[in-house]
């Protein structure tokens, strides 16, 4: 009897051996242990076998896999997961992706901040899963990515943008600020804060802060996000706040804020029709669009690039997509390819480097 | 007598039978991922979001704010029955269910979980129908020097858990705060303490780290008792029946649960904390004020209630910045709001102007999601009472297995387990050297936002410290926080 019962407990404890080697296969990266990230960090992630690999005149015709993995690296629930499913979804209801028979899974890889899934994809090797694996990339992550590992956008190769988010710039409702000059004229004389959430935000409120504040009165204060920088504003706490329309809309159309500037140089429509753009107020330096786009490891081969490329252009094009994602969440339809998004971010590296110093 | 009548409708639209069974799928999800540790609330709620893309939009929020409100139930069952809370709001929770299941009053303990979820939960929620949008204004009013202030106060309770050897509590209140600080700087984002690995630069994650310091460490515990039979003959009969409370045990809990539930619904609305801070502070002011405060931690009935109460308030705490506001008062709310703008819905100041059938349907649905989950968790507790019985032997394979696959499950990656393993030993060690787990897990969930909105106050004020002076309200707890650590030290001069 006690043999059995021994038996059991074996068999109770291989049982939990066996999921936890379930769990060590779940990882689809080379490097998912701790150890190997430390490793890895000290050889540059930023090599481009591609590079070296002679150029060639037209890629072959890709398929993609049974399996495509979109991974997000942030948490379920977030607008970068959202935006990942919203795109998972919109591929399957697109003939041409739906007639390969391909599944796409998203997957939420959060940890080190998205860092661990940056590395990990930076660090496929060539071959099928690195031409059926596409990671989130936002022009916001870039921040981060430079300042705390190795990486850059030389470690990705770039596939696409979808959309693009503007920040706006507003005041609570009694805020003695009426337009974007005043806040420029106070600033000579006041000391002001304005507040923002992370990454792009951080990006922009700098160049605010770059353009208009020369005497140091300007502070920016970092935020969770959208919806602190909201109470930070709505309580009074800080004179100015940067914000996006999915988030100002409610504060919009109860008349507890005044947005006073939109980011780049179209004028959004209906709550927003009589906000002067940045560019028409003169500083349209002020600058630094949130691209919501897709990596994938730099040894994604040309055919499977410029697959991907299509594809999110086919995304972009889909009723699906702006219905779900781009009205509800008052983006900007922003479709660039392959090529034109590399370039888009590698300038706003350089503009990253520059603010980060 | 305008928000009565409004309540009624919204039960009009509660009630209604896609609605009603919304609920109940919601309450039992709810009760399901809240009693599995490492999938939390959030996680929950985020993962069964897209199925809900296609209900009605009040369908729809019903369902996952009974997963929400319901989750909270369920995070006390494994931490009475396991020592492992099934949720970060459930981690005061063990600290006197556990000790009542191991004396055999696991039926008891899970009975003062239920009701005391349920009173808080009401309590939170009638705030919540009469004063929606005063309760979000007043969160408003909470900046960063409040919340420092407010902060500070809360960082004194620590004095209140280190127990008898206050050296060791300081020591693993310190230990606390130094894990907190890995990760990246609050404030701008830059890696601290991370040594160039990418897994810390999200910092040491909560839930696998709680899982090992109470669940995996105790497996290790059991393994030195594998060989002790426990005489189960002498164990108190699981019944139904003993598992009511007494009349006297019934008057024992009300005062805590009261207590917490209003506290519980005030840090609801605060910008940040959530039901885990609740759940803290509840448990803390009980120790502090309580009539049985000595026993606490021994297994007594007052310190389950007072956190469980506080926990199920916060959730509707955290509802009032979210409905009357668009603001999302924890994590899990801010989920929530993401899938509140998929479904076309706007909430804020107009939420309750424009659509006011989905606000008060929703507000109603929590009434009844409320009764409906503790009578499931009420029907359920010889069942789960059942698991105290579980030889030894039995025991340890069961719960490592939760841990692993917890700790996986909140990171979704061998992340969380490596965390989990190594605070496992390290609570192991702890318990070993006579050092107090929970002023680590309370130094390391409130150190960081002390630190957070401290530094965000120089930021607003320039450097000057005077800001904390100049905001009534963080004067008022500042004013407070002198009190508390002057008067006592007054007295005890005194006393010599």
């Amino acid at each position: 009897m006690s043999k059995n019962k021994k038996l059991v407990s074996v068999c109770a404890l291989m049982l939990a051996l066996v999921m936890c080697l379930t769990a060590c296969g779940g990882g689809t990266q080379q490097s998912s242990t701790p150890t190997s990230s430390a490793s890895a960090s000290s050889a540059p992630a930023s090599s481009a076998p591609a590079s070296s690999a002679p150029e060639s005149t037209e890629p072959e015709a890709f398929t993609p896999a049974k399996t495509v993995n979109i991974i997000a690296n942030a948490k379920a629930g977030t607008n970068i997961d959202i935006h990942a499913r919203t795109v998972m979804e919109t591929l399957k209801s697109i003939d041409e992706f739906a007639a390969t028979g391909a599944n796409v899974l998203v997957t939420n890889q959060e940890d080190g901040n998205g860092a661990v899934a940056q590395r990990n994809v930076a660090g496929l090797a060539a071959g099928e899963e690195a031409d059926n694996t596409l990671l989130t990339l936002n022009v916001g992550d870039l921040a981060a990515m430079l300042e705390n590992t190795d990486m850059t956008v030389d470690s990705f190769k770039i596939l696409g943008v979808t959309v693009q988010d503007k920040h706006m710039i507003y005041v609570r409702a009694d805020s003695p600020f009426q337009t974007f000059n005043d806040i420029v004229e106070a600033v000579k004389t006041q000391k002001l804060v304005i507040a923002g959430g992370k990454g792009d935000e951080v990006m922009f409120g700098s160049m605010v802060k770059a353009v208009i504040d020369q005497n140091g009165n300007l502070n920016y204060l970092q935020t969770s996000g959208n919806n602190d920088t909201a109470v930070q504003v709505l309580g009074g706490h800080v004179d100015v706040g940067i914000g996006k329309p999915s988030v100002l809309n409610a504060y919009m159309e109860s008349g507890d804020v005044r947005t006073i500037a939109v980011e780049g140089d179209v004028r959004f429509d209906g709550l927003y029709a009589d906000v002067p753009t940045l560019v028409e107020l003169g500083y349209g330096d002020i600058s630094y669009i949130q691209c919501r786009a897709f990596c994938a490891s730099p040894n994604m081969s040309d055919a499977a690039i410029q697959y991907w490329s299509d594809m999110l252009a086919k995304v972009c094009d889909s009723d699906y997509f702006v219905e779900n994602y781009v009205i509800k969440n008052q983006s900007s339809l922003g479709y660039m390819d392959a090529a034109t998004a590399t370039e888009y971010f590698l300038s706003a590296q350089e503009n990253t480097l520059a603010v980060l110093g | 007598m305008e928000t009565l009548s409004l309540l009624f409708s919204g039960f009009s639209t509660a009630l209604q039978p896609t609605n009603i069974l919304a609920m109940i799928v919601g309450a039992f999800l709810g009760l399901i991922v809240g009693a599995l540790p490492g999938i939390g609330s959030l996680t929950g709620v985020a993962l069964l979001l897209p199925m809900t893309y296609s209900f009605n939009p009040t369908t729809a929020i019903i369902m996952l704010c009974a997963i929400y409100y319901a989750n909270m139930y369920g995070g006390s069952y494994s931490a009475i029955m396991l020592n492992i809370p099934g949720d970060n709001s459930a981690v005061m929770t063990t600290l006197d269910g556990y000790p009542m299941a191991k004396k055999g009053l696991a039926g008891k303990a899970l009975f003062t979980s239920n009701i005391s979820s349920f009173v808080g939960g009401t309590i939170g929620m009638i705030i919540l129908t009469f004063f929606a949008p005063n309760l979000a204004k007043l969160g408003l009013k909470f900046g960063a020097p409040e919340m420092t202030s407010l902060l500070l106060v809360a960082m004194t309770s620590l004095g209140w858990m280190i127990g008898e050897k206050p050296l060791k509590g300081l020591v693993s209140a310190m230990l606390g705060i130094i894990l907190a600080t890995i990760g990246s700087d609050p404030v701008n984002s830059t890696g601290r303490f991370y040594f160039h690995i990418d897994y810390l630069l999200g910092g040491i994650q909560f839930i696998p780290l709680v899982i090992g310091v109470f669940g995996f460490s105790q497996m290790i515990t059991l393994m030195g008792e594998r060989h002790i039979v426990h005489d189960l003959s002498s164990d108190k009969k699981l019944t139904y029946r003993n598992s009511f409370l007494t009349g006297e045990e019934f008057k024992r809990i009300m005062p805590p649960a009261l207590r917490s539930g209003f506290l519980g619904t005030i840090v609801g609305i605060l910008p940040g904390a959530g039901g885990s801070v609740a759940n803290f502070l509840g448990y803390v002011l009980e120790k502090r004020i309580g009539k049985n405060k000595e026993h606490m931690g021994e297994g007594v009935v007052e310190g389950v209630a007072a956190a469980e109460a506080a926990n199920n308030a916060a959730v509707a705490g955290a509802l009032a910045p979210l409905l009357s506001l668009g603001i999302p008062g924890s994590g899990t709310t801010a989920v929530l709001l993401g899938g509140l703008i998929m479904w076309g819905l706007t909430p804020g100041p107009l939420l309750f102007v424009q659509n006011s059938d989905f606000a008060w349907g929703l507000i109603a649905s929590m009434y009844v999601a409320n009764i409906f989950t503790l009578a499931v968790g009420l029907i359920i507790i010889p069942g789960l009472a059942n698991l105290a019985r579980v030889p030894t032997r039995l025991l340890i394979p069961i719960i490592s297995v939760i841990c692993f696959v917890g700790a996986y499950s909140s990171t979704n990656s061998l992340y969380g387990v490596i965390t989990m393993l190594l605070a496992g030993l390290l609570g192991y060690a702890m318990n070993v050297g006579g050092y107090p787990a929970a002023p680590m897990l309370l130094a390391f969930v409130l150190a960081p936002m002390l630190e957070e909105n401290m530094r965000k106050a120089f930021v607003m004020s320039f450097g000057s410290p005077l800001i904390f002076m100049q905001k009534p309200i963080s004067l008022f707890f500042l004013l407070f926080l002198a009190v508390t650590l002057i008067v006592p030290a007054v007295k005890a001069i005194r006393r010599r």
